[in-house]
């Protein structure tokens, strides 16, 4: 086993890292940016070490620094978190010649995943299934004809060297199609000088299901059941759960093998997520994440399997820690991501001083933060601050408790997206499972942004008097201290 | 006396008269807990809020997981019937920040909507658009590009229209 891990990462999942690495008996590094000198990672590890500056590309995100900080604490591993450079394969080999053990993947499938082509290829000469289309760019408008009609509409135009939706265009009718076909081609010509176009089946509305993966670096492969992350905001997650209940049992195990078998394809180890689209009978191999995911507490909740310290111990070079047939689905969890944004002024990140907090609590509550009440929130980097998640017997059970202990959140100082996650998450549809990937971006909330609020007109009136009544000459004023009281002399006794 | 009370984000607006108030405070009880923290207690209800102050002078109020943005403005006795008919008035718009003047964005005369830029300021490299707090005309303007100003110069009159 390690002795001392380094972690590449700061916030929330660098704190749950550490506690992992404490569990474990290991000694923590933990590396931070001028700005993030007080925050709360950089307090709770054994060592410490400073990267000078704090754009990413200095800090948390420089090969040779990090190199240097594990060289300096003799660290013999590193986790990397998520984000930052956890999916960078020439870190991992730069890590892993330099002697020194990057616990994920190997940089290999990290980088055969990483390219979208390839990976799709692979998995369709794996029968995992694709979206299903071209592989190679059309220009002519008879085979484009002929394609769509096989595919079936509705169909997605996209451009070759594409990105950020532009090219993209989606085509419900044949009539429409060679209209749209000269439109995209224009638009990619205009945008990346490339009028090439693949032609791809288009799902509506389609749900998000991901399923973790867990394999050790002696072939066995085990999965952890889905997550089901439909509610996202422009391709980033906001409320994710597990299990997902739109998937019947039988289309949950022929998810899970789905997944197995894109796994074993990349000659996947370590912990991974295999990203699939749902249309609600078949599943379309997405993407996959070559690391552990922000949302992993939720099916922590519900296996009872902590994956970071599953990560660390299959990195150390031993076995999985569990058989599949042990790993049973109990209960319901659900999880709100809690971002500096703001969530009236179109999502804008927020930053500040945090003035005031409270973590929630409770039965079957679960805070994983990245900060506390002397943390600043910095500009440079995600503006994730912590994460909610709700255990319950059931979904119903898990929403109420999720939603109480929203409300007894206090962090003040930044604007936080925590009242539309108590909007999502006590809206009807929520309720009754009936969203898709889609749902929040079609509210258009960039033009009509404050649609989705809605207040007692009561409360609001009340809460406007309450706020004439104080006086604002008031507020900053310091309330006396309680007088300290003397220390008692047990805390360096034993207890037997 | 009264008390205009905006919530910003949600784009309401009470008007709550200094004699309301007098019965109101009788019958609620505040307690500061910290620096940004009450607890009112009225007929037994808790209302267990946060109060902090954001960089343009506005109220930031938390309670039970919601965030409200608000504007309080005190409006004199004589002047307040004709505020609440919303007639004509002359609305000062100053800077919540020292900064540059780096862009103006409207003209004398120009009719403009509530959250229509007027003017930028540059403060710590970061560009600030001065959005007009009410629907009116540009009846001045008190600066030009280039100019440094004060927190809370003047920085244009807008009449208001109905």
């Amino acid at each position: 086993m390690f002795k001392k891990i380094l972690i590449a990462n700061r916030g929330e999942i660098a704190v749950r890292i550490i506690r992992a690495c404490k569990e474990l008996g290991i000694k923590t590094v933990a590396i931070y940016s001028d700005i993030d000198e007080k925050a709360l990672h950089a307090r709770l590890a054994d060592e410490a070490i400073p990267l000078r500056g704090n754009t990413a590309t200095e800090t948390y995100l420089n090969f040779e620094k990090i190199l240097g900080a594990a060289r300096k604490t003799k660290a013999d591993a590193i986790h990397p978190g998520y984000g930052f450079l956890s999916e960078n394969p020439d870190f991992i080999k730069f890590i892993n010649d330099a002697g020194l053990k990057f616990i994920g993947p190997s940089d290999y499938s990290v980088r055969l995943m990483g390219n979208k082509v390839a990976a799709r290829e692979l998995m369709k000469k794996n029968n995992v299934p694709i979206v299903e289309g071209t592989l190679e760019p059309i220009s002519d408008k008879e085979r484009l004809l002929y394609e769509a009609e096989k595919i079936g509409f509705p169909v997605l135009i996209k451009a070759a060297a594409g990105g950020g939706g532009k090219g993209m265009r989606v085509v419900y009718s044949k009539d429409e199609l060679i209209k749209s076909f000269e439109l995209a081609q224009s638009e990619a010509e205009k945008s990346f000088k490339d009028k090439s176009v693949f032609i791809e089946k288009y799902i509506l509305n389609p749900k998000h299901i991901e399923v973790q993966i867990i394999a050790d670096e002696f072939g066995n492969y085990r999965h952890l059941f889905e997550r089901e992350c439909s509610l996202q905001r422009r391709y980033q997650k906001i409320i994710e759960e597990s299990p997902s209940i739109s998937i019947s049992d039988q289309q949950r195990e022929k998810l899970l093998e789905n997944a197995i078998n894109a796994a074993k394809a990349c000659e996947y180890y370590n912990a991974g997520t295999v990203e699939f689209l749902f249309d609600g009978e078949n599943f379309y191999f997405l993407e996959m994440n070559t690391r552990v995911q922000v949302e992993h507490p939720v099916t922590e909740m519900i296996t009872g399997i902590d994956i970071i310290k599953e990560q660390i111990k299959i990195a150390s070079g031993e076995k999985i820690s569990f058989d599949q047939a042990q790993i049973k689905i109990n209960g319901h969890a659900i999880e709100a991501r809690i971002y500096a944004e703001n969530p009236f002024e179109n999502f804008i990140p927020s930053f500040g001083k945090i003035k005031e907090y409270r973590q929630p609590s409770g039965f079957g509550i679960r805070f994983e933060s990245g900060i506390d009440k002397y943390s600043e929130i910095p500009i440079y980097y995600d503006p994730i601050l912590a994460k909610l998640i709700a255990w319950g017997r059931n979904r119903e059970e898990a929403r109420i408790r999720l939603v109480n202990a929203l409300k007894e959140t206090i962090i003040a100082g930044v604007i936080t997206n925590i009242p539309f996650n108590l909007w999502l998450l006590e809206n009807e549809d929520f309720i009754q499972n009936k969203f898709h990937t889609q749902c929040i971006n079609q509210l258009k909330l960039e033009e009509n942004d404050l649609n989705w609020l809605k207040f007692n007109e009561e409360d609001l009136l009340e809460l406007s008097k309450v706020i004439s009544s104080i006086k604002f000459s008031d507020m900053g004023k310091k309330t006396k201290s309680v007088d300290q009281q003397p220390k008692s002399k047990w805390i360096n006794r034993r207890i037997l | 006396m009264i008390t205009k009370v905006e919530i910003q984000n949600l784009i309401k607006e009470f008007f709550i008269k200094n004699d309301d108030l007098k019965d109101f405070g009788q019958s609620i009880d505040i307690k500061q807990l910290s620096k940004n923290y009450y607890i009112c207690k009225k007929d037994n209800q808790i209302l267990e809020i946060v109060l902090d102050k954001d960089d343009q002078d506005n109220i930031l109020l938390y309670f039970r997981g919601q965030i409200f943005i608000i504007k309080t403005t005190t409006i004199l006795f004589e002047n307040n019937s004709k505020n609440l008919k919303g007639q004509k008035t002359d609305i000062l718009v100053k800077s919540p920040m020292p900064g540059l003047i780096s862009k103006i964005l409207a003209n004398v005369g120009d009719k403009v909507s509530k959250g229509m830029g007027l003017l930028k300021i540059e403060a710590m490299k970061m560009e600030n658009e001065i959005k007009s707090p009410i629907n009116g005309f540009v009846e001045s303007i008190k600066v030009s590009e280039g100019v440094v100003v004060e927190k809370n110069a003047i920085l244009m009159v807008i009449k208001a229209r109905d």
